[in-house]
């Protein structure tokens, strides 16, 4: 009955990649647009066990992606019993834990978080939110434990995908060989990744002319998403600082000119000439199913061994009517230092202080650099 | 803190940000038709659903299979054998119950469909898995004018073509694989390969013993013998057959167990023992060829004279232990799941296989002896058939052998089909509706999913329509008649009437009004393929329309003899109100061109094998042309060949998908496909490949 269901995937990668699947652990961390789709494919997939972190409650806005989300759920838990039961039932032979307390993914490299993460024994850990410090502590943490490491997120028409799959990540894939007996030839490869941290410092100053950046094909998007990332960090430690002095909030301020200045700031410390992009926010569904497809196979192929895997950012441009998705960095981050690690103080993100769009916790509007 | 209340169309609050007041307000009300609840569908509607369009009809004519739910994720288990369109409404439903869907468990192909069901939508989206399908909704939006996207994937390629007359390419401006066709003899007496031990043994001996009897082997037979295959052979085949009538015979006709496991043991003598030998005395056909086949003895298989040297583990399976045996290999069949039938079978128990499935099937095919097996990949009975029988002649020609699993594969011609595939491609697919719904046209793009992190998407501007095609370029017209009042010759009297002014007619009818075309053309009429009347054959002019089978739904082509004019394809909608003789044209404002055809250019038909093509791998995988292209090709062949064209013989349906496992995807344009992948997004249609 299980070769049955799995018939049609077996037949792709093969009795060795689904027995891996099957015996596999896969942690996620919010129940995301693009992690609701990420979810609804690997569990179809027949992974061993789901381990989803989510602490947070069903807005009106998530029904607009989150297909395991009912509108008389809004109000109530994420993980509550409606949603869990949908996913479940998606594939009764996958085993669905939920965790309502995200802790030990923001703080991974506390020592009850590392004993917690161990104890898990995981192979894949997809993170859907957090600040840039936190996800660059959760993917070493994982680094160490040999546990392959995703983000991604969805912004509007586009969206990134990161991967970290360690120093050592081997795959098969399969030719077609001689024609008369059709057999297949294996061919096995090693690919070495970077950590988030190795990849977000890299700089290309002084190494690029113009033809090398064309060969790149760099998008604006990455900068507009890490300028957010800096935003952000700039932001929890303004916050602090105003938490200490005793007012009540931060002084609202223009954040896309913000974003804009911090972006390009950025683009010409790593010798990138600046471009200009919008990112609009929320999660929009065929993204969505579009990255979440992209992701979802992508995991699946990481724990089967099979395939040529995404190295190591995936960027998704929908703007200006071009769906050309670009990516980068076959391993090709040179090491230069270290991001050092912004202090961790987490604040839930507070809505209503975008100026655009209020409408939840990933968004802002980013509108980085114009000169030409 | 955000309004937790939702007033409705919250949900959609990023959508209406994202896509912009205007576009959004246009999907909300725009009515879409997704064709196919299949692994793109289910993906499609969910998001359809999800991102806000607020009407979508749904066809499907299949039900829910075990095998899909690893991917088509609105359904579950207790769905198995319900209608994929309903299940996919009900399910989607519950993800934005304001949206409107509409269901329809039945073919696109129906009348019922016609052009006038198609002009109601803003855009129609493919979700399919065969070519015949493609090809009907194709030409159906082509003919009423309504955009297309078009998308389809297997295992982990995929693509999304958007589609519309006269600015992009058409589903069949480009031309698409055919399936594969072996030579006669090669199956029959020299096979090289598994592939044609597989057809020999589904194609030939399975309808052989318990298939419809084969009217159309005689002719086939011929057919090669005119093409040039070895006359020779060819009829000693004639010879075989008789034999082989006379076992059927004996094999239907049992009266007790014994008989009949003696009668399977007679067809494994006459097919792996007497004709082998038989093609080992025609010395000719073995001088150029390396490997010589081997007969089997089937006593030598079962009882061997000294059992120590018996084949497989015969341990526990005494010679003539027939239960014994079976239980073995019940037991080994039950275990480990997944692994059963990757497991490789002794000669020995390849034998067994072989009596014990054709016991069975000749047990069910004299039980109703009216209705002939076909095969089918999901008939245990017949797939143990096939794979030992298969196997078996790989052993006698010293052929690889394969397992059941991969010869139910290659038998049953099933695409590999994964969630993750599909749900990207349904996303894309949306992605360029929304260009299409906004009228961005030079913007939509031809979007392809490749493997490997360097091309995993890649985007192309889409081709203008090729001058050629058989579709796009022609002329298509709506028609009110009464099928039964009207003939063939007044429809064409009224096409080669004068047009009337424009804005002369207003009620729609076209009144007195034709559609001007040159009343010295010469034409010929044609229903699909079928030829209606042409000049020198005039008996169907004074029948009805209705006595001819056109009827509703129904596309009447006239076609110029000279070949300068395109097709003009009438869309038969059928009114009781219309009076005699009268046909109904759109009014003269709405009238299409006529369009000239494009200079011809010379088609070149793919030759592979020399000794010519043949038996059935075809018939399964009977991929009907558009009709003007069958048009074509017929007056060649006939030209040629003097054979008329529709050899393909049987018909079989194979509407969604009830041959194939899941979306095939097309040949994406032979220029945008570079290197390897081609020959993988190849082997979809045609099923079996043989490259």
């Amino acid at each position: 009955d299980e070769a049955a269901l799995y018939d049609r995937q077996i037949r792709l990668w093969g009795l060795e990649a689904q027995n891996k699947l099957r015996t596999s652990h896969v942690l996620i961390h919010s129940l995301t647009g693009v992690n609701t789709e990420v979810i609804k494919n690997i569990v179809l997939s027949g992974i061993g066990t789901l381990s989803i972190v989510d602490d947070e409650l069903i807005q009106p806005e998530d029904l607009g992606a989150g297909f395991f989300f009912r509108e008389d759920e809004v109000g109530s838990e994420r993980l509550s019993q409606g949603p869990i039961s949908r996913i479940q039932s998606l594939n009764p032979l996958v085993r669905i834990r939920a965790i309502k307390d995200p802790t030990f993914l923001l703080s991974p490299s506390s020592n009850s978080s590392l004993e917690a993460l161990k104890e898990m024994k995981l192979d894949v850990i997809v993170a859907g939110k957090g600040t840039r410090s936190q996800l660059v502590e959760l993917d070493l943490v994982a680094r160490s434990l040999g546990v392959k490491f995703y983000t991604s997120r969805s912004v509007g028409l586009g969206g990134y995908i990161f991967s970290d799959l360690g120093d050592h990540h081997e795959y098969l894939t399969e030719k077609n060989g001689q024609q008369v007996t059709m057999e297949k030839k294996k061919i096995k490869h090693k690919q070495a990744f970077v950590s988030l941290s190795d990849s977000l410092s890299h700089s290309w100053k002084g190494s690029m002319n113009e033809r090398k950046m064309k060969r790149l094909r760099l998008n604006p998007l990455l900068f507009g998403i890490w300028a957010y990332w800096e935003w952000e960090a700039r932001r929890a430690i303004a916050e602090a600082e105003v938490v200490k002095g005793g007012q009540e909030k931060v002084a609202g301020s223009d954040i896309p000119s913000e974003l804009e200045q911090i972006s390009i700031q950025m683009m010409e410390e790593k010798g990138i000439k600046s471009q200009t992009c919008i990112l609009t926010p929320g999660s929009f569904s065929p993204t969505c199913a579009v990255l979440g497809g992209l992701l979802g196979q992508d995991i699946l192929n990481a724990i089967g061994g099979r395939e040529e895997p995404i190295v190591n950012w995936f960027i998704l441009d929908g703007q200006n009517g071009e769906w050309i998705p670009l990516n980068f960095g076959r391993a090709a981050f040179r090491r230069v230092s270290d991001i050092t690690s912004q202090p961790l103080i987490t604040t839930r993100s507070k809505k209503g202080q975008g100026p655009v769009h209020s409408v939840g916790p990933d968004v802002s509007v980013v509108v980085p650099a114009v000169s030409q | 803190m955000s309004n937790l209340e939702s007033p409705p169309g919250q949900r959609q609050s990023y959508a209406r940000e994202i896509l912009g007041e205007g576009l959004f307000s246009k999907l909300e009300s725009s009515k879409v038709l997704v064709v196919g609840a299949g692994g793109i569908g289910c993906e499609l509607l969910k998001n359809l659903v999800l991102t806000g369009f607020g009407y979508i009809e749904i066809i499907d004519l299949d039900t829910i299979d075990l095998s899909n739910l690893n991917r088509q994720f609105l359904f579950q288990k207790q769905h198995i054998k319900k209608s994929k369109a309903l299940v996919a409404k009900e399910t989607a439903s519950n993800f934005n119950p304001s949206v409107k869907i509409l269901a329809h468990h039945d073919n696109v192909k129906d009348p019922k469909f016609g052009v006038g069901f198609f002009q109601k939508f803003d855009l129609v989206m493919n979700a399919l898995d065969n070519l015949d399908a493609r090809r009907w909704v194709n030409r159906m939006c082509v003919a009423s004018n309504v955009p297309l996207v078009e998308s389809g994937t297997t295992g982990f390629l995929g693509q999304v073509q958007p589609i519309i007359k006269g600015l992009t390419q058409c589903y069949d401006c480009t031309p698409k694989p055919v399936p594969k066709t072996y030579p006669v003899c090669t199956i029959r007496s020299t096979p090289s390969t598994p592939i044609h031990c597989i057809v020999w043994a589904k194609t030939w001996l399975f309808n052989q013993l318990f298939g419809e009897d084969d009217e159309n082997e005689e002719q086939e037979l011929d057919k090669a013998v005119a093409d040039g295959e070895d006359a020779a052979e060819i009829d000693n085949l004639r010879k075989e057959a008789r034999q082989m009538r006379d076992l059927r015979t004996s094999l239907i006709s049992w009266s007790n167990e014994e008989e009949l496991r003696s009668s399977a043991e007679k067809v494994f003598r006459k097919v792996y023992k007497q004709d082998i030998e038989r093609l080992l005395s025609m010395d000719e056909m073995w001088k150029h060829r390396p490997v010589k086949p081997v007969p089997l003895d089937y006593d030598n298989i079962v009882a061997p004279p000294n059992p120590s040297e018996a084949d497989g583990q015969a341990a526990s399976v005494g010679p003539g232990a027939e239960e014994a045996e079976k239980g073995e290999v019940g037991a080994t069949q039950g275990s480990s799941s997944g692994l059963k039938d990757q497991r490789s079978l002794s000669l020995k128990e390849n034998v067994e296989l072989f009596i014990q499935s054709t016991v069975a099937l000749a047990k069910r095919a004299s039980a109703s002896p009216t209705e002939p097996l076909s095969f089918d990949k999901d008939d245990e009975d017949a797939l143990d058939f096939v794979a030992a029988s298969s196997n078996l002649r790989s052993k006698v020609y010293s052929i690889e052998e394969k397992t059941r699993f991969q010869v139910k594969e290659m038998a049953g011609n099933i695409i590999p089909a994964i969630a993750t595939t599909n749900a990207i491609i349904a996303g894309m697919l949306v992605i360029q509706s929304l260009q299409v719904l906004k009228g961005a046209w030079q913007e939509a793009r031809y979007v392809n999913l490749s493997r490997g992190t360097n091309r995993l998407l890649t985007s192309l501007k889409c081709e203008p329509p090729s001058r050629d095609c058989p579709v796009c370029q022609e002329t298509y017209v709506p028609v009110r008649l009464n099928v039964a009042k009207v003939t063939l010759a007044q429809v064409i009297e009224t096409l080669k009437k004068p047009r009337a002014n424009k804005g002369g007619e207003e009620d729609g009818s076209g009144g007195e009004g034709g559609l001007g075309m040159d009343p010295e053309l010469e034409v010929s009429t044609y229903e699909a393929s079928r030829l209606l009347s042409d000049p020198d054959f005039d008996d169907n002019l004074e029948k009805s329309l209705s006595q001819i089978g056109i009827v509703n739904g129904k596309v009447l082509s006239v076609v110029d003899e000279d070949g300068g004019k395109a097709n003009v394809n009438l869309l038969i909608e059928e009114d009781d109100a219309m009076g005699e003789g009268q046909v109904g044209l759109p009014e003269a404002g709405r009238l299409p061109d006529l369009l000239d055809k494009a200079p011809k250019v010379e088609e070149r038909k793919e030759e592979d094998e020399d000794d010519g093509f043949v038996v059935e791998e075809v018939d399964k995988k009977n991929l009907p042309l558009p009709p003007s292209a069958t048009r074509g090709k017929r007056k060649r062949v006939g030209e040629e060949k003097g054979v008329e064209v529709e050899l393909e013989g049987k018909k079989r349906e194979l509407e969604n998908g009830h041959e194939q496992a899941d979306e095939e995807p097309d040949q994406p344009s032979s220029k945008k496909l570079k290197g390897d992948e081609n020959v993988e997004s190849r082997q979809d249609q045609d099923v079996i490949v043989l490259d």
